[in-house]
Formats: structure tokens, C-alpha cells, sequence
């Protein structure tokens, strides 16, 4: 059965991942020191950062906009794979960058889970577990 | 030595998959040694890699993915634009059905109100099948023709007898299969052009009420808006709906085209929270109403019904039925004579389908179609001896003048249309009237797809599209040689030996039918 994306569950779950996501793109696109020290350290600054930035707040869009969430699910997801990558391979997990690193796994759980709830939103996804 | 060239699937399916797999780790080092950029496929090619493997692996209910990959899944999405791509670009001018293209085209002329003409022919194919108009060598001029004058309730007596000029009716659609947009630029328009709209078995017409236009109130098999709580008639509900200024006359559906023998059906998708109000339903599942009245067990319970729903009503008072089981009918024709209680009007709903949603064995597989139950209705009348005890009313793909005055030669006295104006309305026939998920905003109860349907400028549409109509079935006329549509007869048609319809009008011409 189709689930509203204004349930209780599914409210919080975009919320939370477009709270985190929307500060991250907020730290980017205002060219926080600690965001250019990161990008820098991954060779992507400024560019890298900037686009990140934007498709995190295109995200945050969706995710928050109801009919759309899903697809903002999807986005997110992307986006924060990228960060656990990010973190796996080249920045660690020091101090802060540990809790960028556990915001980035939160964030991928509860993007998938509104992208698995609210499927009915993205048609293939949908045919994968609906018949 | 020929050259054949071709594609083994299942090898491009299966290359396609391993090279998927191989793709990711190469992006990950291209990550790692040469630019973090290269992370982007890494993440896409790692979601692809875990949706392949759920299809390949995972789900069990489609046998192509579970095969194929997700290769597969250009099939199902080629599959779901198909119709888009053959309405726009493959099917041809005259083989889309319920409507092709030319006849969309000429209603969208007239709503429009543009030059309806064509050039260098018909399209249509003359076969076997083709019925046409026989025009008279000697036509009537059409300010020479009498003025289109029906008056239900005559027969009665009654003072509340109701008079159309227009041959035109728009039939019946609920708020519920429509959106309060449509419903109210169908009941606006009908206003200005001055023709009857039926409001649907929908429950209390709020939104057809809003536009002031007058209105044949309809009582479904649910009966929503005059029922009682087991499904019986509710009479002081029915007194207040009768009583409403814009009510002018009630009709009682037995049965429809769309799905005949089964009752309305409105999918739980398109039932908002007011729709549940105004039937008294719940949201969760689809609403499917009764298949009969709970009054009407038997042709004598029927008659008495029809009698009750007269009294209470006060008002001219009609059935709708698509014709199926002749005996059943001649059964209920006998009880009207045995109880000298006549419907006003019978209305003879096609089997042809409709606007709303039906499960697809009804729709495709039951009931007579239009032209073979209009005549055999008539006939049952004219035999029974009680044709003039009432009207005879049309519906079914009835959107262009040539097939309205086919339904009249047939023994109708009016018609009506509901797929004609919403074709007026702009309707593009993307077939998604059970989904709420119409495209130009008809039949979907989603805001922001009703958006674009503008009350005003869309009423003005319906207003020319009966207007246009009204013309092309005035000259139509004219050219039978008739002066009153009264005059037409079955001999004004040319119906070929290969129509069931010469069967039934020639009944000793044919062996079938002798045999």
C-alpha cells in the first residue's frame, strides 16, 4: 500500500537526513574553512565543492518537497555514499571528521529507507518489490 | 555468402551485466590515483551493481529481470511510453481506439470553433461495416426544418414537465470519476449553451449545483446521496435533491455501458476526503456499488420502483439501461403495461465502454452495442404498443453529428454524450481515468493537475462544442430530407449486409437470422 509521505515515521525520516544534508551544502556553498580544508584535501576545491554543494541542496529540496521525496532519497543516498567513500579512502575519522563520517552514515540509512518506504515515487524502484 | 547479423539478448544481457561489475572497482581506483571526480561512477555504478544483483538475484516476480538484469528494464520502460509513442507517433490518423484521431481532431474543431472542413477525401475505410446517412435527392433547406422540441414528463401530464431544444445532453459523470474543475467547466458551459447536464450517481451534486445549470439527478445502484444505511431509498433525501431549483429531472441507472451487470466503480486512489463525505464511503478501499437496487429484485418490483421514484420525485423521471437479456426487457415492458407505470424515458447506454473505470471483462465483454440495443429497444416498444408512453434516449461514442442522427434513425429522441465533451474539455485520451493521475486534470482529483484546467475559458469550449454540433446535426437532418428528426426511420440509413445492424433492421433477408 502506498505510504503518505506526511506519516509520522516518514516525516522524521526525511527530516532528519535533510537537516544534516542541508547544513553540509550550507557549510559548502558558504565556503566554510572547514569544508575548503576538506575538498582541498580531496583535490576537488573549489569546483568539487560548489557542485557537491548544490546537488546536496537539490536533495534536501526534494526530500522535504512530499511528492518528490523519494527521488530526494535517491539523491541523497548518492551523495552521501560519496562521503562514506570520501571518508574511507582519504579524510579518516579524526575529531570532527569522525562526526561528519556518522552524520554521512545516518544520513544513507534514513535515505534509503525513504526511498524503500515512499517507492511508489520512483517507478523502478518500485518494480523491485511490488509486483 | 550472406551476411546475417544478429543480436543474441541473453549474451548482451549477461555481457552487460559482468561488464557492470568490472566497471565499479575500476572506478573506485580511477577514484583513489587519478581525481576524486571519478567517485560519481563509483557511487552510480555501486547502486547499479546493487539493484542488478536484487534483480538477478533477489526478487522473484519478474522472470525477465530475474533473467536479464536490469538490461531488462529498458523492456518494461519501453513498454510503459508505448502508448505515448503510438498515439504520437505510429498509430495512423483512423486506428487508435476508443477514439481516433480524426475524431478527436473534429471534436477539438468544434470546442475550438475553427473551420471543421477537410480536403481530398475521407480517410475512413468503406467496408462492409460502414453504416452511412442516406441523403434525399430533394433535402430540406435548414431554415425550413422544425425547431428541436423534446418534453419529458408530457406523456404524464405533469407540471413539472421539463422541454430540450438542443438534441444534445451531456451524460452521466460523478464528481468523483471527474475533478471539481472539469465538473464545473462541464456545468458552466452547459449553462450557456442551454443543455441538460446529468450529474452521475456521485451523491449530492455540490459542485454541478455551483454553476447553475439545469440538471438530471442521477440515482445510481448505491444510491449515494438518497440512501439509507441498508441501501434502500431514502425519500425525504430525494424530496431535498428534487426540490433544488437546478434539479429538473431524476434518472434511475439499472445499468451501464461501461461495465453492464455490475455496479459504479470508483478506485480508492480518486476518493478524497470530501468525495467520502458527500457519499458517506470510506477512503481505504475502492467503492464498488451494488450491482442492482436493492428495491428492484424482478420486473414487477422494478415498475413499482420506477412509480415510487416518480411520486416521490415529483419530477420527470427516467431509467438507464445497456441492453442485454431481451426477455428481461420485454418482461419489464409487459409489467409497465400490466402496471400502467412508464418511465419518461429509457435511455440506451452503449456497450462500448465510458468514462469511468470498469474491470476490462465487463467492459469488453458484455452488453449490446449501441446501434443493435437502440433498435431492438424501439422495437420492443413499437411491438408493446407503448413507444408514445415515452422518450428514448442515446449514449455511447456519440461525439459527432453523423452518429447522433444514426441513434435517431434508430429510434432515439435525444442523445447523450459524456466522452464528447470531455474530448471538448481537451481531453487527450491518455486512458487514465481510474489512475487520478489524468493529465489534463478530468479525471484526477490531484490540484495540481486540475490546475490547468481553466473553468472559465473551458466552459466557453463545451459552449461551442454544442453550439457546433448542434449545427453539423441541422444540416445532417436537412440533407435526410426530413423536417423533424421525428421522421427519421431506419430507412434513412444505409446499412450494409455485413453490419450486425442489417440483421436485426432485415431480419428475413437473413439466413442467420432465418435459421
Amino acid at each position: 500500500m502506498k505510504q503518505s509521505p506526511n506519516d509520522i515515521p516518514n516525516l522524521i525520516l526525511r527530516i532528519v537526513p535533510a537537516v544534516i544534508i542541508g547544513h553540509a551544502a550550507m557549510m559548502k556553498l558558504t565556503a566554510d574553512p572547514n569544508a575548503a580544508a576538506i575538498f582541498k584535501a580531496l583535490d576537488m576545491e573549489p569546483g568539487g565543492r560548489i557542485l557537491i554543494g548544490v546537488i546536496e541542496l537539490f536533495a534536501v529540496v526534494l526530500l522535504l518537497s512530499g511528492r518528490v521525496s523519494a527521488w530526494g532519497g535517491l539523491l541523497g543516498l548518492g551523495v552521501m555514499c560519496g562521503a562514506v567513500i570520501a571518508h574511507t579512502t582519504a579524510l579518516g575519522f579524526d575529531k570532527q571528521l569522525g562526526m561528519l563520517f556518522g552524520s554521512a552514515v545516518v544520513s544513507t540509512i534514513a535515505c534509503s529507507l525513504v526511498l524503500f518506504r515512499l517507492r511508489h515515487q520512483v517507478p523502478f524502484v518500485q518494480s523491485m518489490f511490488d509486483s | 555468402m550472406a551476411l546475417t547479423f544478429e543480436i543474441d539478448l541473453h549474451k548482451m544481457s549477461r555481457s552487460a551485466n559482468v561488464v557492470l561489475v568490472l566497471l565499479l572497482p575500476v572506478a573506485f581506483v580511477l577514484g583513489l590515483k587519478v581525481s576524486f571526480y571519478f567517485h560519481f561512477a563509483t557511487v552510480t555504478l555501486l547502486l547499479m551493481n546493487l539493484a542488478n544483483a536484487f534483480y538477478l538475484f533477489g526478487q522473484k516476480r519478474h522472470t525477465l529481470l530475474r533473467n536479464f538484469g536490469i538490461l531488462a528494464q529498458a523492456r518494461y520502460f519501453l513498454e510503459s511510453i508505448g502508448p505515448e509513442m503510438r498515439q504520437y507517433l505510429f498509430a495512423s490518423d483512423v486506428e487508435e481506439r476508443p477514439f481516433n484521431r480524426q475524431e478527436r481532431a473534429e471534436v477539438y474543431r468544434k470546442a475550438y470553433n475553427v473551420d471543421s472542413a477537410s480536403s481530398f477525401g475521407s480517410q475512413n475505410e468503406f467496408n462492409v461495416h460502414e453504416v452511412k446517412i442516406r441523403h434525399s435527392m430533394f433535402p430540406v433547406q435548414p431554415d425550413a426544418l422544425d425547431p428541436f422540441c423534446i418534453v419529458f414528463g408530457e406523456e404524464r401530464g405533469l407540471p413539472t414537465a421539463y422541454t430540450i431544444n438542443k438534441p444534445i445532453m451531456i451524460s452521466a459523470m460523478s464528481f468523483g470519476a471527474l475533478g471539481e474543475n472539469a465538473v464545473r467547466s462541464l456545468a458552466r458551459g452547459a449553462r450557456a449553451a442551454g443543455v441538460l447536464m446529468n450529474t452521475g450517481e456521485g451523491g449530492f451534486p455540490k459542485y454541478h449545483l455551483m454553476e447553475g445549470c439545469d440538471l438530471i439527478f442521477q440515482i445510481g445502484t448505491a444510491k449515494f446521496g438518497v440512501r439509507n444505511k441498508d441501501g434502500t431509498l431514502n425519500d425525504v433525501k430525494l424530496r431535498a435533491v428534487a426540490n433544488e431549483a437546478c434539479v429538473k429531472m431524476l434518472e434511475i441507472k439499472l445499468s451501464q455501458g461501461a461495465k453492464p451487470g455490475k455496479g459504479g466503480l470508483l478506485p480508492k486512489e480518486k476518493i478524497s476526503e470530501e468525495i467520502a463525505e458527500l457519499r458517506g464511503v470510506s477512503r481505504d478501499e475502492d467503492v464498488v456499488s451494488p450491482s442492482g437496487h436493492a428495491e428492484c429484485r424482478d420486473a414487477a418490483s422494478t415498475v413499482q420502483f420506477i412509480g415510487h421514484v416518480q411520486d416521490v420525485g415529483g419530477l420527470p423521471t427516467g431509467i438507464k439501461l445497456c441492453f442485454g437479456n431481451e426477455t428481461d426487457f420485454r418482461n419489464l415492458v409487459a409489467e409497465m403495461k400490466a402496471q400502467q407505470i412508464f418511465p419518461d424515458w429509457i435511455t440506451v447506454d452503449g456497450a462500448e465502454g465510458g468514462t469511468g473505470a470498469a474491470p476490462k471483462s465487463f467492459m469488453d465483454g458484455v452488453g449490446m452495442p449501441l446501434w443493435a440495443g437502440l433498435h431492438t429497444v424501439n422495437q420492443i416498444l413499437i411491438e408493446a404498443g407503448i413507444r408514445d408512453r415515452m422518450k428514448i434516449l442515446a449514449s455511447g461514442k456519440l461525439i459527432n453529428a453523423a452518429r447522433m442522427v444514426t441513434a435517431m434513425a434508430l429510434g432515439a429522441d435525444a442523445c447523450y454524450s459524456a466522452r464528447g465533451f470531455m474530448l471538448a474539455l481537451g481531453c487527450i485520451q491518455a486512458l487514465q481515468c481510474g489512475k487520478n493521475t489524468c493529465p489534463i486534470g478530468i479525471t484526477t482529483h490531484d490540484p495540481d493537475l486540475q490546475r490547468g484546467l481553466d473553468i472559465a475559458s473551458k466552459a466557453v469550449r463545451i459552449n461551442h462544442f454544442v453550439h457546433n454540433l448542434t449545427h453539423d446535426f441541422e444540416q445532417l437532418q436537412a440533407a435526410t430530407g426530413k423536417p423533424s428528426h421525428r421522421q427519421l426511420t431506419w430507412q434513412d440509413l444505409y446499412i450494409p449486409e455485413g453490419s450486425i445492424l442489417h440483421h436485426l433492421v432485415h431480419p428475413h433477408d437473413s439466413t442467420k437470422a432465418a435459421s
